[in-house]
């Protein structure tokens, strides 16, 4: 059987026939559907435990992949700065102008004796270490030293802050620490014609929280790129959610998932009525007053969609209208190597999964919400930190029942680290199709890091 | 009480804040045991559950609808409030 094959779902509509259903014109990029054929190969367990992995990957992938940084609306006035951490290297992103060339990046470090110039965003004039007062401009040139006639070997011209590769989409700042790097452009492949409908530098972050999970950031991070996991981590979810139905593509360095909800999974053996499914979408209990009800004839997928079409009318205006229910309903991921995941249409999340500092046994799993907005541009929520120790659930009054879903999902992955740990096998195995998305990560990591 | 279905197994989860562990659930069978939040076994007949169906339960509180409820594409009555 080969992956072609797979593609079917053995009970239920593949999610192409799904699309047939829709009310609307669905958009062509849905129509796209280029599953990953990569072999059946295990991934190396020593990739995700060892601290040489580790190495490699600060040496080999953050040192030279192009990576989101911020949103661009903290970066919005002339003055402000961002720190950017990643592993065991820190780098300072600031605007010296208004418009899209006026942000610039540098090694978080004075040219001096190599303090941060700086300890966390904010707004400055210049750029001027804690330390003995080396100044530099907005632009990176030297201002000023303290008792200049010390340093005779320093000539301005040749102390200015070292320039790194800078780059914007959707919105987010980018940054590349290579000089050498390929254009964001190309390195981003299809992305901005997957979100042409649905431009994400045209919302706000409504929500923003960032939690310590105690794990290797990949195994964090694959816990999100399929759908294959709802069937035991979140049964809740089963009646009104085609886990199975689920479509997977890879183009180049992005991926995506479409998982179609108010359908039931073809895995639970039953057939809910459209009410069932619609409740199972909305965590109705058997007890609790109906949130929505299906109307006669119709189905749970409609009334989402439109549910979710209301919402969108005040910002979207008109525009509302022509969304088609796949894009009001279904679970569309994004991922672009190697660790940011914008989620299609106006499911509104975004992630970012990264090592703990430079800890390889613990990440950082950030989530935005991303809304759209009509008027003036809301302020930005502030971040919410959660240790290792903490759960997503205490986030609730931000993420809303998004809170609890991760905490079914953190369950599992202190478990698959320590699993790992003890396995005496070498490899994890992967299924074929609704893992692929996976093993197209490792494809391309295998050819950013090499040697693991 | 709010029930839930376990849409594979057929069990009932049900939230039961009596201080006996947050989670009651009765099998096909009718037997019934309190579990923790994670699913661990408090009082009862029933020993194996399903823990991200207990997670689930816990998380969701005594009430419908307020943060716990919220979706992130739209609002319904029971969440506005
Ligand atoms: S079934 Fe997937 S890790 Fe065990
Ligand atoms: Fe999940």
């Amino acid at each position: 059987m080969t992956v072609q094959d797979q593609r079917r779902p053995p009970r239920g509509l593949s999610y192409q026939e799904l699309l047939d259903a829709d009310s609307r014109e669905v958009p062509e990029t849905m129509r796209w559907n280029v599953p990953a054929d990569l072999g059946l190969a295990d991934v190396p367990i020593a990739r995700y435990l060892s601290r040489e992995a580790h190495e490699l990957e600060k040496q080999h992938l953050w040192s030279r992949v192009w990576q989101v940084v911020c949103r661009a609306e903290q970066l919005a006035q002339v003055g402000d700065t961002f720190v950017y951490d990643i592993a065991d290297r820190s780098f300072l992103v600031v605007r010296h102008a208004p418009g899209p060339e006026g942000l610039r990046a540098f090694p978080n470090a004075c040219l001096h004796r190599g303090r941060a110039l700086r300890d966390a965003p904010g707004r400055v004039e210049e750029l001027q270490c804690s330390f003995h007062g080396f100044c530099w401009s907005l632009q990176g040139q030297l201002k000023r030293i303290p008792s200049e006639w010390d340093f005779p070997q320093v000539r301005p011209e040749e102390f200015e802050l070292p320039r790194l590769r800078i780059g914007t989409w959707g919105g987010f700042v980018f940054l590349n620490p290579d000089p050498a790097a390929a254009s964001l452009g190309s390195f981003l492949g299809v992305l901005p014609d997957l979100f042409e409908r649905w431009p994400l530098a045209e919302r706000y972050v409504r929500a923003h929280v960032t939690k310590v999970v105690n794990a290797n950031w990949k195994l964090v991070q694959e816990a999100f790129l399929e759908s294959y996991h709802v069937v035991t981590t979140h049964p809740q979810l089963l009646p009104g959610f085609g886990d199975a139905n689920s479509q997977y593509d890879v183009f180049g360095n992005v991926t995506r998932t479409i998982s179609p909800r108010g359908v039931a999974s073809p895995l639970i053996g039953w057939r809910p009525s459209e009410q069932e499914q619609l409740d199972s979408a909305l965590d109705v209990r058997l007890d609790d007053p109906p949130a929505l009800r299906v109307p006669p004839g119709a189905t749970a997928r409609q009334v989402l969609a439109e549910a979710a079409r209301t919402a969108l009318r005040p910002t979207l205006g008109p525009g509302a209208e022509l969304l088609c229910d796949a894009e009001l309903v279904d679970s569309y991921f994004v991922n672009v190597f190697p660790n940011a995941h914008p989620w299609g249409a106006y499911n509104q999340i975004f992630y970012r999964f990264r090592p703990n500092g430079d800890d390889h046994r613990s990440a950082l799993m950030e989530v935005m919400l991303l809304a759209p907005f009509a008027g003036e541009r809301p302020p930005s929520a502030s971040e919410i930190r959660l240790g290792g120790d903490d759960h997503w659930r205490d986030a609730v009054e931000v993420l809303g029942s998004l809170a609890r879903v991760f905490d079914q999902d953190e369950f599992n992955l202190e478990a698959v680290q320590r699993g790992l740990l003890s396995t005496g096998r070498t490899g994890v195995t992967l299924s074929g199709y609704q893992e692929g998305r996976i093993r197209h990560f490792h494809h391309l990591y295998e050819q950013w890091v090499p040697g693991t | 009480m709010r029930r839930l279905v376990h849409p594979l197994t057929g069990a009932t989860y049900e939230w039961a804040d009596d201080g006996l562990g947050p989670v009651q659930v009765t099998d096909r069978q009718g037997v019934t045991g309190r579990f923790d939040r994670d699913g661990r076994r408090i009082a009862g007949e029933l020993v194996s559950v399903d823990p991200e169906m207990c997670r689930w339960i816990a998380s969701g509180g005594p009430t419908a609808g307020g943060a716990a409820g919220r979706s992130r594409r739209f609002e319904t009555p029971e969440t506005t409030s």
